[in-house]
Parts: structure tokens; C-alpha cells; sequence
């Protein structure tokens, strides 16, 4: 027992609640940072947390006799065990009670109490320690925890341990056994270069769980001394597996010890057996004879209800053997090609005999294809109590400025905008490189791209786990409500194992919050019930998506060996009227929509100009077909170009032709010249050229406009950097000059095929906003035009005074769409050309 | 009586009396009601807080009862009523009224006995008080119990130790401590052997000073008062003062003002008679009983300093009440209310302060006199405590928690829902091990008779034996009696009752029973044995009192 009193200068501690007997360990720093280590079982009984009745603070029971409460006896009423609860919640049972995220309740007679599994373990650490050491600000206390905890459970039992005093550390379950595992090989010379640069493997055999790790042992320097330190990779999920053989194992040998001393032994009285006497402890300490053994098949329920014995230990999945084998079995493939240094076996069980009597360690070694690996078992080779030196240790060499483990950061994405376009990025690391463990790791450059809207009270950042499925929220408080629409950053900082991220806002304008610091409060998270792809497709945008049109697989299998007859057609130089002929069956079947699809537009070859499969066939027909337009293909010319447009190609000798046939002919291109232009072009520059040309064309003549109009809007709808190369300037003449064409056509009545084109030209050239934000301002005059014209529209809609052609889309919620994304708080899909 | 549908016994005089049971008024007893059980909650006009539930059970028609406790009659000096109404909550019964007679008032020896009776004038005093111990003996007894556990409370309450397993706390008005801790410092509570600090000692280091400063220049007002001046001395008047002069005869002032030459007009005197005076002069009356009551509990330490102390501020406060112009002002009306000067004047807001904590202190041993028989039972509960530890007994009980409040609640400050756990006995061949179960949790054990609930005893001490060949011992039942006289006929005739239901008992395990009362005198016996039940005279300070150990003891091995 480590002795209370006035904690010496440079004493830290290790706790570790990892088996029923608590283990405390302290170390000592001297000056010249060596380090020296005392370790003790901390309890006589299972450590457990009394549950408050009248707000005393949490106490935990370490010691013969124990307090009443939750001790199973019929007397008095706080003792006794039954299904309204207990008083008394058993350390061990904590870590389950975290798992699934559940509180242990206890109703007394007219009272309802209930305790957080972090409150208790909080509570043990802190009885854990001297009682002077609580007042220590340095962080001299270091927990153990499981290697699958994600910041949320760190951080809330980092903040139970701050409401019990206790300033302490956290430290992963593999990275203590490690560590522990380490000195010992340097204290007895096997520091050698075997164990560097290989790997390490961790088993904690606890009796609800067994826990692989595989952690790498990298080789450091430190002032000019080796060091060999543990790296811990982010947790495999099925590294934690919930198998409960041990808790099956010790209830069945509870079951049968009650019967042989009491065959009428009540459920309370079994408790108080369990949990508030030695005997657990006991048992455990003798695993290493065959006073107590792993069973294969755990039969606990020929004595009592199996459910009612599992009450015991909170655990209602029981595992047996022969899951444990076949879990390390599905190891074995995973770890055959590393190459492992040792082994190191922690736990309660570590040193628990097998079905068969084998060691445990051994078996499972053995089915993990690790036989070679020579195991370092707790309770066999070293002193139950590991993990709580591997944490002291820990704790003095973070005192001692030494290095101590690596580590990597979780996944931790947000949503920031970019070029107007909302998407996940990475607030951490975004690979499996290492950081220094016990150390801050800061975000090299802050994170931009994120703004206030005018008026708001807090920030609010969407925030992804790679442990959880939905998308959560956190908020910044700000100190005031800001008056203009603010562009800020993101400080990021982490310390591995010690909670949530600390995210600091800091505004272009320091002037914004008075000099005062604003961090995100991770207490205000909330969860929203969207993944991370709903969550984007739901933010408001300031600009429609692109609508391409896609390639359907049975569409192309039928166009195929049209385009093939043709090609060959072509090859051999067939009579003109049956080139013509079978270009035009090209040409309609690959016009031709595929119905399944609906509402999303499909042909043979979509709008990217990708087949599904073949390419070579398009290929070969393009090329063909272009040699034919470079030569003199006189009535052909018009039928090549239409049939090779609507493949949407992206042949670049093709396109180049396209552009400078149009550059050419300039407003007097021919139609099926500005069709494939439409369908074709994806290069900025050759849009802003076809720009041009249409602005002249239109100026000049309304008549045949909207063949132009067509193809413009289809470059604009497919192509995502169609507006990069067009200036706010002309984005703002296109949006004058459709908006009159439009208004024209409204006042006729007339939805048709003009009215859809420069209305989709409008809405598309709102994408401009991703390379100029300030690109048509929704309070400036032409916006306000445009949707007072939407709004007209709208009414007419719904007064039957203007229908749009087909009629399958509700106009009215398309034009209100429009007019949304020009305000832009845009959600959701375009269909108006559907 | 009770105007409604049902018949209840009205104020039975012991606990385990049955309804319809014989009545008389001038019988002290400890009293109670009997209500249907579906009454919630029973509350008196006589005090704060409802009235304590100390039973509950079925009767053999499956009717369910509740038994609530009343407290004593307050003592008035003309002679006070001993009726009080009591109010039902809840149940089909709800908000009836009815009236019941309280056991007859008894005087607080150091606070009842005439204010003008002084020590120093010995004679006129030495008869009072033998008068008053002739009517009312044990009223001295009773007081040293009620004061001694009040201040083993304070102590327990105000000491807080940590302990790595015995833990301490302060939470909210509640102490919480261990058993182990509020036994031994109980027993050395025992062993006083000088003037306790109470809180008039502490007024009288701080308040002398302040309290003359007060006393001799209070605080005044200027008040107008109208009275006859001379012509040329008037300076104001006011129209009353115009109606008296144009009431008189006379065309001019000379000649209304008459041969005195005195007219009506208006001038301002200063007077002390405000609201902080009269609290002021309260605190004085107030502190002088105080000092009273400390003197006469401390008298066999007439030397200590603390005492000498108190007694000096008592001549202070008998000055001032006297001599000084505070003394004079009108008696304070109602409750005090804190005003603008009580609360931020720096002398008067010293006194302030002193003048709550007396009045809170004082409220509560009024309260605590009221309900003197549960404090009196708690008493007991820790002596049957210490009982087990004089057994030897360890274990888990010792670790059990005591949620000590620290204000009373009719008359109890230990809140019951901490009960203790087993005792365990080293004398195995008797008994291996002891419940203590209080009257409120019988129905929480699983081996109290369910027929004594109805009997309501304070205390059931249950013994167990895990060797199931030993000879089993009999179930005690114990209630406490706080004002018994030593032959009463009545009492005697319901401790007969008693041991006629216990023998009439049909449970596996015998049953016996107790009754625990203090000793006020030495030729009592110590045990006064009946078939069934015992009447266990204890001696004060029961921390060295053997009586109860040997009781428990004389039963277990008799029986």
C-alpha cells in the first residue's frame, strides 16, 4: 500500500482498475531523471464505488469490512442487491457500463440514484492516490484506459477526474504494458537491436474482454542515450473483442463454491461473494493453479438462471473458448508476416490456466500462428500490477523530459467550403504518421474557409468521427453577435489520449471578438441524426451542383455495335447515303435517353464522353469521323459532326477542331457546329470563346437563338469549371440578356425549350460564385430582377398561365429553387432540365 | 374529536396502547394517534413540521393504521392549554380537523423559572426551585439529557476528520459520519469535565464592548411631538396647532396664550424607541436567559473561566436592561425584521448577527423540549450502540454511515434512512451477531415479527446465530419513556398490557421487551422486571451506565 502523506517533489503515480484488485504504483524522479519504482495492490476486495445518496461525494471501497452499502446482505436496506439496483458498483464493471454508454441505477425504498461509470472510476483514482498528491496541479496521475476509447470518453473522464481534484493523465492500456515490457528488457539487456524496428504484441485478458494490439517498437535517440518506444497505430476495430469467457468461467466456479457452502444461497448473498468480499481477488490469485481454470463450455445455468447470474457482472454476452479461438485464429493471417519482437500478456486472467490446463498465454499464442513469440505474462513473470508501473513510469518520464511513446491522432474531419463547395476535411492527421505521445501536436497552418453569417451568436462546426456513424455538431459561443458577414479560421490542437481536440477560432479581424478568446465547447455537442454525405448534400449552397448526364450501360450495349457498323462503314469507305443512314442511327440511339434513370439523365454515353466499356470502339469512331470532316465530306459533314456530338467526347483533336471551326464561322456557325460545342466542350477557355461568339450572336440577332442558348447551358450544367475562364462582367451580361429572353417567353406563355435553356443559363452561371463570391449579389439589382421575374413566373405557374414542356417537374419549386441558390441558401437537386 | 366518518382513539398515552384504550389527562406518557392508513400526513398547530409516522400496520381485519406521534404541551407561566388540532393529509380523510389532548406541559428549569430569581438573592430562589423540583423533578433530569445530546450534535457536526475509510463529510445540512467516530466521541461526551463552549460564551467574549457602545448612545430619531412653549420659544406649528389657537379665546396671540403665556406648537426630541432598539433590547432579555440556563447547567464549575465570563456579561446585560435607554424602549412585537441599519450599521449588525444565532438556538431547544421524548429515544439509540461495542462487537457496523442533521426534526436530529448494519459479536457462544433496527425500518427486516409493528417499539435488537444448533435468543423490542413517574399507577397497569401482548405474540422467535427510562432517583431499582418486560432505569450519563449492557445481557442469557 503506498504510504499517505506529503507527496515527495517529483513523485508521480500509475492507477490501473484493469483487474478487480486495483494496482497503484509510484515513481520517483531523481535529479540525474533516473527513475525509481514502488508497486502495491491497492484493494482487499474488489474496488467499488458506493452510489451517493444524499450528494457526498463518490466513495470507493477498498478494504475489509466494506461500507454496508451494495454488500448483499438482507440488512440493512442500503445492502441489500436486488432488481431495482445496488448500491455499490464494482469498479471492474465500469468499463462495459462506458462501452455501451449506460449509468448504474439503484432505487431504495423511495429514492432514485444513479452514478456514470466515469464518476466512479474518477472516484477510484482519486482514493487511489495520496491525499495530499490531489492538490497537485502538475498532472502527476496517470490512468489507465482500454486503447479503444475515442475523445469523448476521455474527455469525459478526463472532467469526472477535474470535479473529483484530480489532476491526472491518461494512458492506453498497450502503451503501459509496453512500457513497462520495455524496461524490463532494458533492465535486463535485451535492449538489443531484436526488439527495434520490430513489432510488440499486447493481449489484455480481462475477464469481460480480450484486446489484441500490435504496437511498432521504433528505435530513438535522446540525448545520445537509445530508446526504444512503443507506437500505437489508431485501434483495429476487432482489436476489442467482448468475449466474457473469464466472467463465465468465475461464475460458474461461484455457482459451484455457493452450492457446495449453501445450496440456498440467495442471488444478494452471491453478490456479497463476488463483490464485497476477497474471494474474487482470491480466485484470481491462485489462476495459476487449478484452483481456478478457464472452461470451454461455461454450464453456469444447472444452479441458477444464467440471466440471473449475469446480473452479477452487468454482462449479458457470453462468450465461451471456442470464440476466443477462432478471434485469434482470424489474428493469425494478419500478424504472419510481421515480425514480433514479444508478447506481452496483461490482465486479470494472463496467467489463467486454459480448458486443457495449458497456460492460457500459450493457447492463444498458439492460435495467433505466434508460438516462436516468447510471452511476457503478468502474475507469472512480473507481479500483478503491470500496467499500473507501465503508467508511473509513464508519468516519470514525462517528468523527467524523457520520451516516452508514439502515437497517432484520430480521424476528425469537418466541413469547410471551398471554392463555395462544401466538404469533409481533416481537422488532424490525416495518415498513420506518429506523434509524440504526452505532447501537444498543433495543426501546422490554421484552418480557413469557414465564415459568420451576419448576426450570429456562435459557430457552429459539423464535426466526423471515424467511430461514430453520424455527424456531430460543436458550437462556439461568440462574445457578441458579429454585424458583417466575418471570414475566420481554426486553430487545432491535440494532446494524444487526453480528450477532445481544442479548437480555437480566430477571425481575419482580431477586432471582431475584443481581443477575447473564443474555443469551441465540446459540452454543446450535439448529435445530428445525418451521415456525412447527408449532412453536406442538406447545407444551403450558394450555387446549383453540376447535373451531369450519365452513361447507361444498356443504352451503350445496343449503341456499340451501331457505332461499330459505322466505324467500319467509315473504314471502308461505303456509299454516301448509307453512311448518311447509318449515321443516323448512331446519332438517334445515342440521343436516345435511358427511361430508368428518371429523374437523372442517361444515354449510351454520358456527358464525361466515357463509355461504360470499349472504348476503343468510340475512339475509333471519332477518329474515323474526323478524318472524314478534315477532308472534304461535303453532305456528310453536317451528319459527322451531329453523330460525333452526342457521344460528348473529350477526343482533344476533336474538340480543337470543334473550337476552331467555331472561331471560324464565328455568329454564322452552323447549328450542328454549335450542338456538338454544347455537348463537347469542357475546356474553360474554349467555353469563354463560345461565350464570346453567343454574346455577339445575340446582341446581333434573336432569331435561331436558342439552339446557342442550349449549348451553352449544357457546357454550364456539365461542366464544373465551365464559368472559370468568364469574368463577373460577362457571367452578369449572359444573366441580362437571358433574363430579357426569359421574361420574353414568360410574357408569351411559353415554357418551352427556350424558357428552360437561359433559364438553366441563369441559375448555372451562378457557379461563377466558386471562383468570385461576390459574383451576383443577392441584393443587387439584376438579382433582385431575376427573382422578381422567378416570382412572376412562379405565379403564373400556379395560375395555369404557363406550363413548362413535359410538365413532369414542379415548376413553381424549381423557379423557388432558382431563386434560393441566387440568395444563397440553395439545398438540393436542379431538375429543370430533366 | 374527530368529525368524520371513523372513530380514532384520541392521544393514547404509550406507544403499544390499542385504540379504545382507557384515557387521562394528567398522565405524562409518551402520547400518539392512531389513523386509517391512508392518511398521508398528520399536522398539528402546536408545531412546524407534521407529525412524526412511528408505526404502520394491519390489524386483523386487514385494516391498515398509521401511528403518529404528538408532542408535549408547551409550558406557558399562567397555565397554557394541553389541547392541540391536528389536520390529516391525503386519503379519504383529507384536510379533516380534530382536537387531542398533549401530555401535560413541563417546565424548562433554567429557562421557565422566574426571571426576577437570582442565585444572589439565595433564599427567595432556593425555594423556588425546590418547588419546582417537588412538582416537576424530573424537568432537570430531562434537561441535562436534552442539552447534553445537543451538544454532543454540535460536536459531531462541527468536527469533521478524514479518514481513508471512515469518511466525513458535510453535505447541505447534513453530517455525515461513521459509527465508529460518533461512538467514541459520544462516550467522550460522557466525560465532560468542564464548561462546555456554547454559544453564549462565545457572545459573551465578543458582544461586551459592542453591546454597551449600543446600550449607552443608540441609535435615535427626531420626532415632532406637539406641547405647550412658551409664546417666543414656538418655532413651528402645524395646522392642529391653528386649530388650538383659533379654539381659544382671545382676539390676540398674547391674550389666547392666557396667563401662562403658553401656546400649542411643535418641537422634535430625540427618541430611541425604533425598530433595531427593541431587537436590541430582545437580545438583551434574550442573552440574559441564556446566561441563565449556562449558569445553572454549569454550576459545578463555578471557577472556569468560561463561566466567570458569562457570568460578568449577565451582570452587563441586567445594566443595560436597566440603567441604559435601550432598556426603555418598547418590547419588540412579532419577529424581528432585518431593517437598513440592522443590516449594514457596523455596531448594530454585530449584534444583528448575535441576536439570530440566538434566536435560531433558542427555537430549537424550544423545539427540542417539545419533542423531548424522541430525543430522548435517540439517546438510547446510541446507547444501545455503544451496548455492542461494550459487547465487543465489530465489524461492519462500525463503517456504517450516521447522517446527522444539523437542525432537529421533531426532536431528532440522526436521520433513520442511515440505518446501521450487523453488529458482529465475538461472544459467539450467545449470539453471533445483532441488528439494531429502528421502529420506522421494522418492516424492512426480514426477521421482525410482523405483529410487533403494531406496538411500534423504537427499537427491535434482532440476534442472529450462524451455528443453526446454538440456542436462539430472543428478539428484544425497546421503547423509550422519558417522563415516567417512578410508581405511577397508570404506567404500570399499560407495562402489564405490554407484557400480555408480547407473550401473546405468535412468533417463531420470543420477543421481550424494554423500556428504557432515565433514573431520577437513586432508590429506583435499576431493573424492574415484569413477565414479558423490563423497566430499565438509566443513569445519567448513560456513557458510563452499565444498566442497559446488563439488561440486553440478563435477557439473551436468561431466556
Amino acid at each position: 500500500m503506498i504510504k499517505s502523506g506529503q507527496p515527495r517533489q517529483n513523485e508521480v503515480w500509475g492507477v490501473s482498475f484493469d483487474s478487480p484488485a486495483a494496482h497503484v504504483a509510484s515513481a520517483t524522479v531523481r535529479s540525474d531523471s533516473s527513475i525509481s519504482q514502488h508497486s502495491a495492490r491497492l484493494s482487499h476486495i474488489p474496488a467499488a464505488a458506493l452510489v451517493p445518496r444524499i450528494g457526498e461525494r463518490v466513495r470507493v471501497d477498498l478494504v475489509i469490512p466494506p461500507h454496508p452499502r451494495g454488500t448483499g446482505r438482507s440488512w440493512p436496506p442500503e445492502a441489500v442487491y436486488d432488481k431495482e439496483g445496488c448500491g455499490r458498483f464494482p469498479l471492474m464493471l465500469a468499463w462495459p457500463f462506458v462501452d455501451n454508454d449506460e449509468v448504474w441505477k439503484w432505487a431504495f425504498q423511495d429514492e432514485n440514484h444513479q452514478l456514470t461509470p466515469y464518476a466512479a472510476l474518477a472516484a477510484g483514482v482519486r482514493e487511489a492516490i495520496p491525499a495530499s498528491a490531489e492538490t497537485d496541479d502538475n498532472r502527476n496521475v496517470t490512468f489507465v484506459i482500454p486503447n479503444h476509447w475515442h475523445e469523448l470518453k476521455q474527455q469525459n473522464l478526463l472532467d469526472a477526474l477535474h470535479f473529483e481534484g484530480v489532476s491526472a493523465r491518461l494512458l492506453w492500456r498497450p502503451i503501459a504494458a509496453a512500457l513497462a515490457w520495455c524496461q524490463r528488457m532494458s533492465l535486463q539487456g535485451n535492449d538489443d537491436a531484436r526488439a527495434r524496428n520490430n513489432k510488440l504484441l499486447v493481449l489484455y485478458a480481462g475477464l469481460e474482454s480480450f484486446e489484441l494490439t500490435l504496437l511498432d517498437l521504433v528505435d530513438r535517440h535522446h540525448n545520445g542515450f537509445p530508446f526504444i518506444l512503443p507506437g500505437r497505430k489508431r485501434p483495429a476495430r476487432n482489436g476489442h473483442f467482448v468475449v466474457g469467457c473469464g466472467y463465465s468461467s468465475v461464475l460458474q466456479h461461484l455457482s459451484r463454491c455457493s452450492y457446495e457452502f449453501n445450496p440456498v444461497m440467495g442471488l444478494g448473498q452471491l453478490w456479497e461473494r463476488m463483490w464485497a468480499t476477497p474471494w474474487l481477488l482470491n480466485l484470481l490469485s491462485a489462476a495459476t493453479s487449478e484452483r481456478f481454470a478457464i472452461t470451454s463450455r461455461p454450464d453456469i445455468a444447472n444452479l441458477r438462471g444464467e440471466s440471473e447470474l449475469q446480473n452479477l457482472v452487468a454482462c449479458r454476452h457470453s462468450g465461451n473458448w471456442s470464440d476466443l479461438i477462432r478471434w485469434c485464429q482470424q489474428w493469425s493471417r494478419q500478424l504472419k508476416d510481421e515480425q514480433i519482437a514479444g508478447a506481452v500478456i496483461v490482465g486479470p486472467l494472463a496467467s489463467a490456466l486454459g480448458p486443457e490446463g495449458e497456460p492460457l498465454a500459450d493457447q492463444l499464442l498458439g492460435n495467433m500462428g505466434c508460438q516462436h513469440v516468447v510471452p511476457f505474462i503478468e502474475g507469472r513473470d512480473a507481479p500483478y500490477g503491470l500496467l499500473a508501473q507501465g503508467a508511473a513510469l509513464y508519468s516519470a518520464r514525462l517528468r523527467a523530459k524523457l520520451p516516452t511513446y508514439l502515437d497517432t491522432l484520430p480521424r476528425l474531419q469537418t466541413v469547410i467550403t471551398r471554392a463555395g463547395e462544401p466538404c469533409w476535411i481533416d481537422l488532424l492527421k490525416d495518415d498513420q504518421q506518429f506523434v509524440e505521445g504526452g505532447e501537444i501536436w498543433r495543426r501546422p497552418e490554421n484552418l480557413d474557409g469557414l465564415a459568420l453569417a451576419k448576426g450570429s451568436h456562435d459557430l457552429k462546426l459539423a464535426v466526423s468521427h471515424e467511430d461514430f456513424n453520424n455527424v456531430r455538431e460543436v458550437i462556439a459561443p461568440l462574445p457578441r453577435a458579429v454585424t458583417e458577414r466575418e471570414s475566420v479560421s481554426i486553430a487545432v490542437a491535440i494532446e494524444p489520449a487526453q480528450g477532445n481536440a481544442r479548437l480555437e477560432v480566430f477571425p481575419n479581424r482580431p477586432e471582431v471578438f475584443d481581443k477575447r478568446r473564443v474555443v469551441f465547447d465540446w459540452k454543446r455537442m450535439t448529435e445530428l441524426p445525418l451521415t456525412r454525405e447527408q449532412y453536406v448534400d442538406g447545407l444551403p449552397r450558394i450555387y446549383p451542383n453540376v447535373l451531369p448526364r450519365l452513361s447507361s450501360p444498356s443504352r451503350w450495349q445496343l449503341t456499340k455495335t451501331l457505332v461499330s457498323s459505322c466505324t467500319r462503314q467509315l473504314t471502308t469507305g461505303a456509299a454516301t447515303d448509307n453512311l448518311i443512314w447509318s449515321l443516323q442511327n448512331v446519332k438517334q440511339s445515342l440521343q436516345q435517353k435511358d427511361a430508368s434513370y428518371y429523374p437523372q439523365d442517361a444515354t449510351a454515353i454520358g456527358s464525361e464522353g466515357q463509355p461504360i466499356n470499349d472504348p476503343q470502339v468510340l475512339v475509333h469512331f471519332v477518329e474515323q469521323c474526323l478524318e472524314y470532316l478534315r477532308g472534304d465530306a461535303g453532305r456528310l459533314n453536317q451528319h459527322l459532326i451531329r453523330a460525333v456530338a452526342y457521344t460528348s467526347t473529350s477526343h482533344e483533336p476533336l474538340l480543337e477542331y470543334l473550337h476552331s471551326e467555331l472561331l471560324h464561322d464565328g455568329q454564322s456557325s452552323g447549328q450542328d457546329v454549335v450542338t456538338a460545342c454544347g455537348w463537347c466542350f469542357r475546356d474553360p477557355t474554349h467555353i469563354a470563346s463560345f461565350a464570346r461568339i453567343l454574346e455577339s450572336r445575340i446582341r446581333a440577332s434573336h432569331t435561331n437563338a436558342q439552339v446557342w442558348w442550349k449549348a451553352f447551358s449544357e457546357m454550364l450544367r456539365y461542366r464544373t469549371n465551365a464559368t472559370r475562364d468568364i469574368s463577373n462582367d460577362q457571367a452578369e451580361v449572359f444573366t441580362s440578356l437571358a433574363l430579357r429572353t426569359f421574361e420574353f417567353e414568360r410574357q408569351r406563355r411559353s415554357g418551352k425549350l427556350l424558357f428552360r435553356y437561359v433559364s438553366l443559363v441563369i441559375v448555372y452561371l451562378l457557379r461563377r460564385r466558386a471562383y468570385e463570391d461576390a459574383y451576383l449579389d443577392p441584393l443587387c439589382p439584376l438579382a433582385e430582377s431575376v427573382k422578381n421575374a422567378f416570382r412572376q413566373a412562379q405565379a403564373d405557374v400556379k395560375a395555369g398561365r404557363l406550363r413548362l414542356l413535359g410538365g413532369a417537374v414542379n415548376m413553381a419549386e424549381q423557379l423557388q429553387l432558382m431563386i434560393d441558390y441566387i440568395d444563397r441558401r440553395g439545398s438540393g437537386q436542379l431538375l429543370l432540365d430533366v | 374529536m374527530i368529525t368524520g366518518s371513523f372513530a380514532v382513539a384520541n392521544s393514547l398515552h404509550f406507544p403499544w396502547m390499542p385504540l379504545g384504550s382507557e384515557q387521562h389527562s394528567d398522565v405524562y406518557g409518551r402520547r400518539s394517534v392512531v389513523v386509517p392508513g391512508d392518511i398521508k400526513e398528520v399536522i398539528a398547530n402546536v408545531c412546524d413540521d407534521a407529525l412524526p409516522e412511528i408505526g404502520r400496520w394491519r390489524d386483523e381485519d386487514g385494516k391498515f393504521w398509521k401511528r403518529f406521534e404528538l408532542p408535549c404541551a408547551d409550558w406557558q407561566a399562567g397555565g397554557g392549554s394541553n389541547v392541540a388540532e391536528l389536520t390529516s393529509v391525503g386519503g379519504n380523510l383529507r384536510d379533516q380537523r380534530w382536537q387531542v389532548r398533549l401530555a401535560p406541559a413541563l417546565p424548562r428549569p433554567s429557562v421557565d423559572i422566574p426571571s426576577e430569581l437570582d442565585e444572589s438573592s439565595s433564599d427567595a430562589f432556593g425555594t423556588a426551585l425546590q418547588n419546582i423540583e417537588k412538582h416537576y423533578g424530573f424537568g432537570f433530569v430531562t434537561e441535562e439529557i436534552t442539552d447534553n445530546h445537543v451538544e454532543y450534535i454540535n460536536d459531531l457536526y462541527d468536527h469533521q476528520w478524514s479518514h481513508r475509510h471512515y469518511w466525513e463529510e458535510n453535505i447541505d445540512g447534513i453530517a455525515l459520519r461513521s459509527v465508529k467516530r460518533s461512538l467514541s466521541r459520544w462516550r467522550r461526551s460522557g466525560s465532560r469535565d468542564e464548561a462546555r463552549l456554547a454559544l453564549i460564551v462565545k457572545l459573551a467574549s465578543k458582544l461586551p464592548a459592542v453591546l454597551q457602545d449600543v446600550c449607552q448612545r443608540p441609535r435615535v430619531v427626531l420626532r415632532r411631538v406637539r406641547e405647550m412653549l412658551s409664546v417666543g420659544r414656538v418655532q413651528e406649528v402645524d395646522p392642529s396647532c391653528l386649530r388650538w389657537l383659533a379654539r381659544q379665546p382671545g382676539r390676540s396671540i398674547v391674550e389666547k396664550a392666557g396667563t401662562r403665556q403658553q401656546v400649542l406648537g411643535i418641537t422634535r426630541v430625540e427618541d430611541a424607541d425604533t425598530p433595531e432598539n427593541r431587537v436590541v433590547r430582545d437580545l438583551l432579555s434574550r442573552a440574559a436567559t441564556e446566561c441563565r440556563r449556562y449558569l445553572s447547567e454549569n454550576q459545578r464549575f463555578t471557577g472556569h473561566p468560561r463561566v466567570l465570563q458569562v457570568r460578568s456579561f449577565r451582570s452587563l446585560l441586567q445594566k443595560m436592561s436597566t440603567d441604559s435607554p435601550v432598556g426603555r424602549v418598547s418590547p419588540l412585537v412579532g419577529e424581528a425584521q432585518a431593517n437598513y441599519v440592522l443590516q449594514h450599521e457596523p455596531r448594530y449588525c454585530q449584534l444583528w448577527e448575535a441576536y439570530l444565532l440566538l434566536v435560531h438556538q433558542q427555537k430549537q431547544q424550544e423545539n427540542i423540549w417539545r419533542w423531548r421524548e424522541r430525543t430522548w429515544a435517540e439517546v438510547c439509540g446510541i446507547a444501545l450502540w455503544d451496548v455492542m461495542r461494550r459487547l465487543n462487537a465489530s465489524g461492519i457496523a462500525l463503517r456504517s454511515d450516521v447522517f446527522c442533521r444539523d437542525e432537529q426534526v421533531a426532536g431528532r436530529f440522526l436521520d433513520t434512512k442511515a440505518a446501521v448494519a450487523s453488529w458482529e459479536l465475538n461472544e459467539r457462544e450467545l449470539v453471533s451477531s445483532v441488528d439494531i433496527v429502528e421502529g420506522s425500518l421494522l418492516a424492512q427486516h426480514p426477521l421482525v415479527p410482523r405483529e410487533l409493528r403494531s406496538l411500534c417499539p423504537d427499537f427491535v435488537v434482532v440476534p442472529q446465530q450462524r451455528n443453526s444448533s446454538a440456542r436462539s435468543r430472543p428478539i428484544l423490542a425497546i421503547w423509550t419513556l422519558l417522563q415516567v413517574a417512578a410508581h405511577n399507577e397508570h404506567f404500570e397497569k399499560a407495562a402489564e398490557k405490554l407484557s400480555d401482548s408480547l407473550d401473546r405474540l405468535n412468533a417463531s422467535t420470543s420477543v421481550h421487551g424494554l423500556i428504557l427510562t432515565p433514573r431520577y432517583d437513586h432508590s429506583e431499582m435499576d431493573i424492574n422486571q415484569r413477565k414479558r418486560v423490563e423497566i430499565v432505569r438509566l443513569q445519567m450519563p448513560l456513557a458510563t451506565d452499565d444498566a442497559l449492557t446488563n439488561a440486553v445481557l440478563h435477557k439473551w442469557r436468561v431466556s
